[in-house]
């Protein structure tokens, strides 16, 4: 009878290892990957509206010294403010479908307002293919803008309806793995209801597994993956996705190294009181 | 008292041997069924990952027509010299905007000087950087000095094309030519959808 308890013991913290790391799974999902304010809180911290101003501004650079105009005339075409609607309003397509709405017209008046001050103050004298050609240019600026902050309208796509299809798992799974986990540890507490001591061990002895886990599936990624030179699409991008996946990876990292030490500590103490406790019946 | 700390050692032994298995269960479990996935993943943050530090610092050698080493993204590996008019400017390998902001571009789908292929070269039309092209004749002595020899042409066409007319810059395996191009007209408003076009024949190595 001893021996068939501790099988199902077994069994159950071989199944809460799996409990563990579904747990884990879901709020990582919740917290970070599915959390818009996580995700805009990175890209503030990241710095990602600086960024793309800077890939923007490189952008114009394409044009400008091929167009006879000064430098100045691409400076200060857009605010930040524009910007970081123009941004947000990205940021909600991806999280909630919202249509992307970027501030392109404004910046062509802007720009459009600046060659014409320009011209007026050299005096020169367009004819049909220099108007042509400076409507060719204020598209390509125009342009230049809206692909280097909607970088890629497909990939938005994708990470769009991959958020909807999380969002779906999310919400039919959402409490299943706590509740697994709730039941897996009562049924193992009430099979040892008399022993709750080796209940106790067994859950040890699930931390401890899940821990080293943990662990040996950081150290792998770390040893195949060059973390911090990861590029994606734009530098703006590539500095968003580190950050997360830094603490993604860093926060497994700590929780792996906390089951470890509950782990050793949950069976070193179980071994501990039940040894005095059989020598105090003993006695 | 020895007894007692025994026993006490031997049941920690037996869970960490417990949990040593769970784990090594887990392990194996995964690496039969989904090895290939994480292989693939792996694979995939590999493919999106760039370490600059390890194409560092290794100078380019021609061998033959073999260039082993080439120079890296971005580095300055050559100099462009047109004696006639008096051009004389620094050349980059890659063609981005920021390279040509310094000097003269080396088309990366290009071959090298030596190579025995097309070597594409580009550069801004300002006065600073190729305006004065346009000025160079047929006839007229291109050097390229590189870090790994010196190579001489000899101008035998220029040409104006569109900006849209790839084939006018083409690549090609079986002879060494130089095609050095800038934006035109040289002091264009607006977009310059023209290019001012230099071909240049090796004549010595």
């Amino acid at each position: 009878m001893k021996i068939l308890r501790y099988v199902i013991s077994a069994i159950l913290s071989f199944l809460i290892i799996f409990g563990i790391f579904s747990l884990l799974g879901i709020n990582i999902l919740n917290d970070k990957i599915l959390n818009k304010t996580y995700v805009k809180q990175k890209m503030k911290e990241t710095e990602f509206n600086v960024q793309v101003a800077r890939e923007v501004k490189s952008g114009f650079e394409k044009y400008i010294y091929q167009s006879g105009f000064p430098v100045e005339i691409i400076e200060n075409l857009f605010t930040d403010e524009m910007l970081q609607n123009d941004i947000d309003s990205i940021v909600d397509f991806v999280y909630g479908g919202k249509e992307i709405s970027l501030s392109s017209e404004t910046l062509r008046n802007n720009l459009d307002e600046k060659i014409q001050d320009y011209v007026s103050s050299q005096n020169l004298t367009l004819n049909e293919q220099n108007k042509n050609n400076i409507k060719k240019f204020e598209n390509l600026i125009v342009d230049e803008y809206d692909n280097n902050v909607n970088i890629s309208t497909s990939v938005y796509e994708q990470a769009n309806s991959a958020v909807k299809d999380l969002d779906k798992i999310n919400d039919k799974v959402k409490n299943l793995p706590i509740t697994i986990l709730i039941i897996l540890i009562a049924v193992l507490v009430i099979i040892n209801i008399k022993d709750l001591l080796t209940a106790i061990n067994f859950l040890g002895i699930s931390l401890l597994s899940s821990g080293v886990l943990i662990k040996i599936g950081v150290s792998l990624f770390f040893s195949n993956v060059d973390i911090d030179n990861i590029v994606f699409l734009s530098t703006s991008i590539s500095n968003l996705i580190i950050s997360v996946l830094k603490e993604i990876i860093y926060g497994i990292s700590d929780k792996g190294n906390i089951f470890v030490v509950c782990g050793i500590v949950a069976i070193i103490a179980s071994a501990v009181i039940k040894n005095i406790r059989n020598e105090s019946i003993e006695d | 008292m020895n007894k007692k700390f025994s026993k006490i050692i031997k049941a920690a032994i037996i869970s960490l041997i417990v949990a040593f298995l769970f784990v090594t269960i887990i392990c194996f479990t995964l690496s039969k069924i989904g090895k290939e996935k994480f292989d693939m993943a792996i694979y995939l943050l590999k493919v999106i990952t760039v370490n600059e530090n390890n194409i560092k610092g290794v100078e380019p050698v021609l061998n033959g027509k073999v260039l082993i080493n080439y120079p890296t993204y971005g580095s300055k590996y050559a100099t462009l010299k047109i004696p006639s008019i008096g051009l004389e400017q620094p050349v980059y390998y890659g063609a981005n905007y920021t390279i040509l902001k310094s000097g003269i571009a080396h088309d990366e789908n290009s071959f090298f000087p030596g190579e025995g292929g097309s070597v594409i070269l580009a550069g801004h039309n300002f006065s600073s950087f190729l305006g004065s092209l346009p000025k160079a004749q047929v006839g007229d002595i291109i050097n390229l000095e590189t870090t790994y020899g010196n190579f001489n042409y000899e101008i035998y066409d220029t040409q104006i094309v569109k900006e849209t007319e790839v084939d006018k810059v083409p690549i090609q395996e079986e002879k060494e030519i130089l095609m050095i191009y800038t934006c035109w007209p040289i002091n264009n408003i607006g977009h310059a959808s023209q290019r001012y076009v230099v071909y240049a024949n090796l004549v010595e190595e």
